[in-house]
């Protein structure tokens, strides 16, 4: 069995109280003695631990402690009391028990690091751009609803601040905790073509949407209609409707149907038998890079002609149509956060990260999801379930680990200079930069934190502070 | 939970069997591919007696010989889910029973219960989802293109398949390539007219590796078009823009000749007088589409399911088929990626247990 000594500078009733309680979980042979009564002779120690008011507690000191004692100087380890060094208050323990639990555990080789159960507030809020319809959002809801999740959409205008693992949504009408987010962006209708002016003038470009409402009302009969595509990525529900469109205008009104695409999308449930239905019905496809052709209106405004080189023979061809329909490409727009994030300044962006290590439909921020509204109904019901698991297993969150509050660190290095295993490094860029505690070599000493003038480096999961403890995580669910 | 051995993922127990007695389950999913495995994984959470039958000896299908085919940077091939479903059955085992070598002889009802003769026993259950997933086009069946009978013609799935088990390496001698699209898919003549919606990806994505890897290698690509779809697609963009050169041009054969300096070449065939008649590679990879498996035809048959007219099981929506009881997902009722396949089974576990709900305890 190893053996421990504390040296304390000071009676510390606490301490004696603290040891009576975990001396059979801590499984060593520990002596606790004021450093008067430290003598020569104690016979080996394998781990010394001097705890003392810093200002006794110099580096000179403890090797002339080592060298009177007979101690390995590399098996003294020191405790600060120094901020939080209130002898009969109990604050600082939990502080002292990480600190002296990684002493021992780096004696086993093994890092103990305890590990505690943060559940989310169970409601969720989904989260829409005020211009998408509102059956998406409906279906949305209903497939998390589905799940018994708590859910309701938001407001037109609100604002978000972090609350330890949950979120605080403030609008205008109420203020509440909420435990996920699921964010349904706007999709906006992009044709990435651009076509002269006096083409436009003409008023014979019109968009695939409002085409296909005027079908309802006007003939096409015996017209000349070219439909441009010239995005590589149109998503095949659009080009599901270029097929079915192209096909009913070429059977029931005899148009001549020309679709002008940089490629077709065939891959999608039954868009094959679609391509070749609308191509057996007359619609002729020429493959063209659509950036190089040519748009020139009729001196009757009445007509466009649209000259392009096909790809399939490098011939040029001039065709004269009576309509352009723009097929557009459909674009997430990202959600505009800005001032949606209150005392917030970190908050990069709302968009779906590159990161294949994600949860599906997860953002960097624990509890926000993004799906859009385009989302077929099994993709709503992941989503949902994915929520789900979320809320229900909630965020496992270590014990003891050194954070640095990005808004309060004021950049003046004293947590750089103060820490003796060098874990202490400064990060970013000119004014954004601020202290980073890298995890894997702070061994919890507890220093930056209390020197830090502007109190931004917490212990999580720990008090802090010396005459009003305030508690840093303060997690809106229960503490499992 | 019966073990696994990390061998062959086979395990063969006899807990209940023998004696005549025929084993009852509650879900038995035919086939243990991505899909089948994930179902079975939802539906042996919830507490149901689930048994999984596999024909050959390996489970995982086809999904699990594909290879990640990452650069320095992820092209979101989604073979990172498999990885996740091997650890997730190494952690936590196999989901309710394993049965492999086990072909499934006849079906029959039994009241409410399906019972299945298979060649081991007799197996009754009260629904069955069928997972027998798709399988990659025999490349050799398109003889015009030489796969099998010229040593540098590959089909993709090769191509997976080395990357997944050695690498691409063997690869690098080659300098001219050339990338066959739609090989097997987009062809009514065939009875096979849809596009496998995989092929474009993974060939986009062999190429972006081979010219990682080697950056000496020239590829050109023979397509009729482009299908960038899910995820990454800009990236797939990109790629077919700088690294690849397209044609959109399908050649109807693939010759080998000598030349003059004693090696041999291919040489692509066209039928179009107009355009480019003959080119040489070193090397010539077909595209292959996806086929329903044996499999799927098979338990079709066997279960008098609907079928499309490519021979994939008819989904009737949310895996539900002509036969109430029996269920369908994965590639088996359409060709699909492994995301959309992992997708598609929390859907059928989901209708599944909703069966259940409605059938009563």
């Amino acid at each position: 069995m190893k053996r421990v000594l504390i040296v304390t500078y000071h009676s510390i009733p606490a301490l004696e109280r603290w040891y009576r309680e975990n001396e059979s979980s801590l499984g060593r042979h520990i002596r606790i003695l004021p450093k008067q009564q430290v003598g020569k002779g104690e016979g080996e120690w394998d781990v010394v631990v001097v705890i003392g008011g810093s200002l006794s507690l110099t580096r000179e000191e403890i090797a002339g402690q080592c060298e009177r004692f007979g101690w390995n100087p590399v098996c003294v380890h020191a405790f600060p009391l120094e901020k939080s060094f209130v002898p009969h208050s109990e604050a600082w323990l939990p502080r002292w028990e990480a600190f002296f639990r990684n002493i021992l555990a780096g004696d086993d080789g093994i890092a103990q690091v305890r590990v505690h159960r943060l559940t989310s507030n169970p409601r969720v809020k989904v989260l829409s751009h005020p211009e998408t319809k509102a059956q998406d959002i409906q279906e949305i809801l209903t497939a998390l609803k589905k799940r018994n999740l708590e859910v309701t959409a938001a407001e037109d205008e609100w604002h978000i601040a972090r609350e330890g693992v949950n979120y605080r949504y403030v609008s205008s009408g109420t203020e509440e905790t909420v435990g996920a987010f699921v964010i349904v962006p706007e999709v906006k209708e992009h044709f990435s073509l651009t076509l002269p002016d006096q083409v436009s003038d003409t008023r014979r470009l019109v968009p695939l949407s409002e085409f296909a409402r005027s079908m309802e009302q006007k003939s096409y009969r015996r017209q000349r209609i070219a439909f441009l595509v010239p995005s590589l990525t149109t998503p095949p529900g659009v080009w599901e409707r270029v097929f079915s469109l192209s096909k009913q205008l070429c059977e029931k009104d005899c148009a001549q149907v020309v679709v002008l695409c940089a490629e077709t999308v065939v891959a999608g449930e039954g868009l094959e038998e679609a391509y070749r239905r609308s191509r057996q019905a007359g619609a002729l496809y020429e493959k063209t890079d659509l950036s190089k052709a040519v748009f020139q209106e009729t001196i009757d405004m009445r007509g466009i002609q649209v000259g392009f080189r096909t790809e399939r023979d490098g011939a040029d061809q001039t065709l004269l149509f009576d309509w352009l329909v723009a097929v557009p490409q459909l674009e997430l727009v990202p959600f505009d956060v800005s001032g949606c994030f209150e005392a917030d300044k970190i908050v990069l962006s709302l968009d779906r990260p590159v990161n294949s290590n994600l949860p599906p439909y997860a953002l960097h921020f624990q509890g926000m999801y993004l799906i859009s509204p385009f989302s077929s109904h099994s993709e709503r019901i992941e989503l949902a379930r994915e929520v789900e698991r979320y809320l229900s297993e909630g965020v496992i969150a270590e014990e003891a680990r050194t954070e640095v509050d990005e808004e309060k660190c004021i950049l003046c290095l004293t947590c750089v200079r103060t820490c003796p295993w060098g874990a202490v490094d400064v990060e970013g860029v000119l004014k954004r930069s601020k202290a980073r505690v890298s995890w894997q070599t702070c061994r919890l000493c507890g220093l930056c934190a209390s020197s830090c003038p502007a109190e931004a480096i917490t212990i999580a999961g720990f008090p802090t502070g010396t005459d009003d403890m305030v508690p840093v995580i303060s997690c809106g669910g229960e503490v499992s | 939970m019966p073990p696994v051995e990390p061998g062959g993922w086979c395990s063969s127990r006899g807990i209940r069997e023998g004696g005549g007695m025929h084993l009852s389950h509650d879900v038995v999913v035919v086939g243990s591919g991505v899909a089948g495995l994930s179902v079975a994984r939802r539906l042996s959470d919830k507490g149901l007696s689930v048994l999984v039958i596999e024909r050959t000896g390996k489970i995982g299908g086809t999904a699990w010989s594909l290879g990640c085919k990452a650069t320095f940077e992820c092209l979101g091939c989604g073979i990172c889910r498999i990885v996740e479903q091997k650890r997730e059955l190494e952690s936590r085992g196999f989901p309710g029973e394993l049965k492999t070598n086990t072909g499934i002889a006849m079906v029959r009802r039994q009241g409410k219960d399906f019972l299945l003769e298979t060649d081991t026993g007799d197996i009754q259950t009260r629904f069955l989802v069928v997972a027998t997933g798709i399988e990659p086009y025999p490349a050799h069946n398109a003889a015009n293109f030489g796969c099998d009978i010229y040593p540098e013609v590959f089909s993709g799935y090769d191509l997976e398949k080395t990357l997944n088990e050695e690498g691409l390496d063997r690869y690098e001698s080659f300098e001219r390539v050339a990338f066959i699209q739609c090989v097997g898919s987009r062809s009514v003549k065939e009875k096979r007219g849809y596009c496998s919606q995989v092929c474009c990806r993974y060939a986009l994505r062999l190429c972006e590796n081979l010219k990682y890897r080697f950056p000496h290698m020239i590829i050109d690509m023979y397509y009729m078009d482009l299908q960038m779809l899910g995820e990454k697609k800009d990236t797939l963009a990109r790629i077919a823009r700088e690294r690849v050169n397209l044609f959109r041009h399908m050649p109807f054969r693939v010759e080998r000749e000598e030349t003059e300096d004693g090696f041999f070449s291919l040489a692509l065939r066209f039928e179009d007088p107009q355009r480019v008649t003959r080119s040489s590679y070193d090397a010539v990879v077909l595209s292959v589409g996806m086929i329903a498996s044996g499999g799927t035809l098979d338990m079709a048959r066997k279960l008098q399911l609907t079928q499309d007219r490519d021979g994939f099981i008819k989904n009737l929506g949310e895996g539900k088929t002509s036969t109430p009881g029996i269920f369908v997902t994965g590639g088996a009722w359409g060709p699909t990626d492994v995301e959309g396949s992992l997708r598609d089974a929390v859907t059928t576990a989901e209708t599944v247990l909703a069966g259940l709900k409605e059938d009563g305890p």
